[in-house]
């Protein structure tokens, strides 16, 4: 093999060693600086504006990789993939892909699918409803409305304790 | 340096990429602490999946009492509220709907507006159960990290396109 060939190859090995690290504690300290928490609250809100439902959860991811959902209903099923981008100025590109699979017996499966973005601040609230929010109070149909709150886990902890300490 | 709870449990519910993940998951096997740790995880998992104390009822609990409160919501329909009207008037309403439904049918027909919905691609099944496409799409359940199940009698569908926002610069009406 020529310098020629070998040159580039030594250099790729060399980023990916810089990128990886070489144990455990690379790993951590890597993900120490970088951990973004998500926080999602997922409700159902009826058309008079009425939460009838609500779960929470938080999950722990990097820039760049998605939290995904499924939402099993009765009559649809709901892939949400949610996925923070940190920006060089450290505000955030919040991805959000939907997938939605609805069944009827009048018009059988379909599927949609949509992909939004909107840059945020870190620790801005955003609300991501994959079934669109139009109300039309004659078909009396509930809609699903996801809050998304990115924060780094640090920023996260210190929010978190603060609430505990103001209850 | 063992990596601390929150770690682990993101470990455990694989949210952690690789290679930071391989790197963790080394370091579990051969850690006597971290391992039991993840094993406890496991547990409580395998408990919840399999045997999770109480959940039937309580679910029931919820169920029943979101349908106690559509019955107990006060909301009648248009179509079913009572109105009196005066004889003459009702009369003279259904010659005027008579009328109306006549000219509007000799009017050309006119394209309705596509509106604002999403972009949609028709998919065939065999059956319409959502099981079987579910299981289609098993492998993606591999990547999933919240999986949640909506409450059955609620009525949802889609209701213009999917929308993206600030919570600041949403307003309820």
């Amino acid at each position: 093999m020529s310098k020629r060939r070998i040159f580039p190859l030594l250099l790729l090995h060399f980023a990916f060693s810089l990128n990886a690290g070489d144990g455990l504690e690379d790993a951590l300290g890597y993900l120490s600086g970088n951990e973004l928490v998500v926080s999602l609250a997922t409700r159902i809100v009826e058309s008079e504006n009425q939460t009838v439902w609500h779960m929470e959860n938080t999950n722990l991811t990097v820039s760049g990789q998605s939290v995904n959902l499924k939402m099993s209903g009765e009559n649809l099923v709901i892939f949400a993939q949610i996925t923070p981008y940190i920006q060089t100025d450290q505000t955030l590109l919040l991805i959000a892909k939907g997938e939605v699979f609805v069944s009827s017996a009048e018009e059988g499966t379909k599927y949609y699918s949509t992909l939004k973005s909107l840059p945020v601040s870190l620790g801005e609230k955003v609300l991501f409803f994959p079934l669109g929010m139009a109300v039309d109070s004659n078909r009396n149909l509930y809609y699903i409305e996801l809050e998304i709150q990115v924060l780094p886990r640090k920023a996260s902890e210190k929010h978190s304790f603060e609430g505990e300490g103001a209850r | 340096m063992c990596p601390d709870g929150q770690i682990l449990s993101a470990l455990h519910d694989r949210e952690i990429p690789s290679p930071w993940r391989e790197k963790i998951q080394e370091h579990v096997e051969g850690c006597e602490k971290c391992r039991d740790q993840i094993n406890s995880y496991h547990e409580v998992s395998r408990r919840l999946r399999h045997d999770p104390p109480g959940l039937k009822e309580s679910q029931e609990r919820v169920w029943q009492k979101i349908a106690a409160r559509e019955r107990l919501s006060t909301h009648v329909p248009l179509w079913k509220r009572r109105v009196s009207i005066p004889a003459p008037l009702m009369a003279a309403a259904v010659v005027a709907v008579i009328f109306g439904l006549t000219f509007f049918n000799l009017l050309p027909e006119k394209k309705e507006p596509s509106g604002n919905t999403p972009e949609v691609w028709t998919v065939q099944f065999e059956n319409h159960n959502l099981e079987d496409l579910a299981e289609l799409l098993k492998n993606r359940d591999s990547q999933v990290q919240v999986f949640i199940e909506l409450p059955r009698s609620s009525p949802m569908g889609l209701q213009g396109e999917p929308q993206l926002l600030r919570a600041a610069d949403y307003r309820r009406e």
